[in-house]
């Protein structure tokens, strides 16, 4: 009875193509991740503050951001059911990390920074943008810290750790500027620092970027000038999301990473990092050579004088032998 | 001889200020966090960004100073520093992979001790004096190469080896794939959608063409008897002459749907003529002129009487647009009709109805 009602079937999916198969495994899931990617997207209307605190967002990303840009009413993550169009773009687009701006008369200049896990909400907070200063506002600052370099962080306040809202702010600020994780830092490239703190009075979150210039101290150890380039942000907090209890237990275990041999990599004192390509033993008399197209021509014209060449000498000895054979006869 | 005192900034070297009070460091994100709280009469004297940067110089350096401390090697492009595990624990974006569970065969091999066999990528090919690989485009020992197959003792003459040999291989192939989705079902079914690899899915497909059977037990069963039923009467003979099998009625080889009734050719009982005479009355009533039935025709023009009434209540207003008195209930009054009670506001059934003119 039960082989009469298995009529369900299921089929095996596979890649079609040679690059779609090397896509999926670039997102596949690994022990240690790829820096997440964001999705910023707007909601239904946006105001000026927003779309500048997304631009600057997206250039902060560099790479690993993917930034719509037109206007979404459907994504309202808030409401049940509505989050689902993220969910969906974010799979599409592989990005666990989501920044929506919107602007409302009940929440202006709204900017939600959320996560995902498994391409499933997992966490948000809604902050209000209550002061908004620019990278360009701040000049050419900017321009001495190089984009791919991880930055350093700051964060000043008892309320990070007592205050369950702040701590999910840190995670999230923390996850989204983080970048790749690594062994080993070059220490010529911290040059970005990024100040979080929260004002006791007015409860805003202080956001501050700074970029770092080295002068010379009496030490080892130099010291460093701060300067600040932007982006400044004044952030009210206003909703948030907290992760499901079982969702956040599963998505914080970490894995037992050994230390994997890498094979074919070496390092020379004089070039860095080296490895060695292994080619097949090559013919030099018979490799095939770029024909040089200006010789066209006279290729053609030397194929067709041999191609009669050799009609001549078949035809030829055909008559021969005709003239051999009718002698013959004759 | 007078000795010069110079200090580190008059030389234009200075170190940083360290910042004094608690830090707690997560080196591996390079993140530094001051636990004490925030001064908030300092933020408002000196103004909020000049406060923030001055702090977060200071603390940069005490962190800069943890990170030039860590054990480095010096490359050619700067000095890089071995950096310890992040302490902060982030939620990851993706489940942890599962290792792939073994297959039948892996789990066979593993019993009986099997080991995998290094094989080398050519061999050496006798017919073509030449080196070729193991399996794929031009092959070693292709079977379908050869020109000429020749007879065993056990073919049978209507056998055509080739298409034999294109028949075997496809079967081969489908037997792999079959194998090869159980494998993949058994992995699913012990650890979850994470045991699979990442370039596959398992989707739901429709059964092959002329193989899918109903899922419910009900509805097979039924399809079944409608089949035996169909088959039972596709006979030259309809299934009249047919042996009946064991547990099968005489009602179900009947034809079903329905049948053509052919009255008898001699009129018995005059029913032929009752049909006649009824249909031509039908036809005649349908198309006369002249009114047969006059309470009929009194309900008609009362219904319409009252539709009209109702109409210009509505509209407030007789046809002339000429607005009506207030007090006047149920409007202009007719003559003809019952007398519609004044309190009857909807357009529902009269309470009184038509008068029946007899």
């Amino acid at each position: 009875m039960a082989k009469a009602a298995e009529a369900a079937q299921t089929k095996l999916v596979a890649p079609k193509t040679k690059a779609g198969k090397r896509l999926m495994e670039k997102r596949a899931a690994k022990l240690v991740e790829d820096p997440k990617r964001a999705l910023l997207v707007y909601g239904n209307k946006t105001s000026q503050i927003i779309k500048d605190a997304m631009t600057d967002l997206h250039k902060l990303k560099g790479e690993d951001a993917v930034k719509f840009s037109r206007n979404n009413p459907e994504m309202r993550p808030f409401e049940g059911g509505g989050e689902a169009a993220l969910e969906l773009h974010c799979s599409r687009n592989n990005c666990s990390l989501f920044a929506l701006g919107t602007h409302q008369k009940k929440r202006p200049h709204n900017l939600l920074l959320g996560r995902l896990y498994d391409f499933r909400l997992y966490d948000m907070v809604e902050f209000g943008i209550r002061q908004y200063k620019s990278v360009q506002a701040f000049g050419g600052g900017a321009a001495q810290a190089q984009l791919g370099n991880k930055p350093c962080f700051v964060f000043v306040g008892d309320t990070f750790e007592s205050d369950p809202t702040m701590r999910q702010v840190k995670s999230l600020l923390l996850d989204y500027f983080r970048g790749r994780q690594v062994d080993s830092i070059n220490l010529k490239g911290l040059d970005r620092v990024i100040f979080v703190t929260q004002h006791p009075e007015s409860k805003l979150v202080l956001f501050r970027q700074y970029s770092v210039r080295y002068k010379k101290s009496g030490t080892r150890i130099p010291r460093m000038e701060l300067s600040e380039m932007g982006p400044s942000l004044d952030l009210e907090v206003r909703r948030s999301r907290q992760p499901p209890v079982d969702l956040e237990k599963e998505a914080c275990k970490q894995p037992k990473l050994d230390k994997k041999k890498e094979k074919n990599v070496g390092s020379d004192m004089l070039d860095g990092k080296v490895g060695h390509i292994y080619m097949p033993p090559q013919d030099m008399d018979s490799v095939a050579l770029a024909k040089p197209k200006g010789l066209k021509r006279e290729r053609r014209k030397a194929a067709a004088g041999a191609a009669v060449a050799k009609k001549q000498r078949t035809s030829g000895g055909a008559a021969a032998a005709a003239a051999a054979g009718d002698g013959d006869s004759d | 001889m007078e000795v010069l005192h110079v200090t580190g900034e008059q030389l234009g070297r200075s170190q940083g200020e360290v910042h004094d009070g608690p830090l707690a460091f997560d080196l591996g994100n390079l993140l530094a966090w001051d636990a004490s709280a925030v001064d908030a009469a300092a933020l408002t004297a000196n103004g909020i960004d000049p406060t923030c940067q001055r702090l977060a110089q200071s603390i940069f350096q005490s962190l800069a100073a943890r990170l030039f401390s860590l054990p480095s090697e010096a490359v050619a492009v700067g000095r890089v520093a071995e950096l310890p595990r992040p302490a902060t624990v982030l939620p990851r974006e993706k489940p942890i992979p599962k290792p792939r569970p073994p297959t039948k065969w892996e789990q066979f091999a593993q019993r009986k001790g099997i080991e995998k066999q290094k094989r080398s990528k050519v061999e050496w090919d006798e017919s073509s004096q030449e080196w070729r690989r193991r399996y794929g485009y031009k092959r070693v020992n292709d079977e379908t190469e050869v020109a000429v197959i020749e007879a065993k003792p056990g073919d049978l003459p209507g056998e055509d080896p080739f298409t034999k040999q294109r028949q075997d291989k496809k079967e081969r192939v489908k037997k792999q794939q079959k194998q090869q989705l159980a494998n993949v079902k058994a992995a699913v079914k012990a650890g979850g959608m994470a045991a699979l690899p990442p370039t596959l899915r398992l989707a739901a497909a429709l059964p092959e063409h002329g193989k899918g059977r109903p899922a419910k037990r009900k509805e097979l069963h039924d399809e079944l008897k409608s089949a035996t039923k169909q088959a039972a009467v596709s006979t030259a003979s309809m299934g009249k002459f047919d042996r009946m099998a064991r547990g099968e009625q005489p009602e179900d080889r009947q034809a079903r749907g329905k049948k053509q009734k052919f009255a008898p050719v001699a009129d018995k009982g005059g029913v032929e003529k009752q049909q006649q005479a009824k249909l031509v009355d039908r036809i005649l009533s349908q198309n006369a002129d002249d009114v047969a039935d006059l309470s009929m025709a009194i309900t008609r023009y009362e219904a319409s009487a009252r539709d009209e009434r109702y109409r210009m209540k509505q509209k407030g207003h007789n046809k002339k647009g000429r607005v009506d008195r207030i007090d006047s209930s149920g409007g202009s009054s007719k003559p003809m009709g019952g007398g519609r009670s004044g309190g009857n506001k909807g357009r529902g059934p009269s309470s009184s109805g038509g008068r029946k003119g007899k």
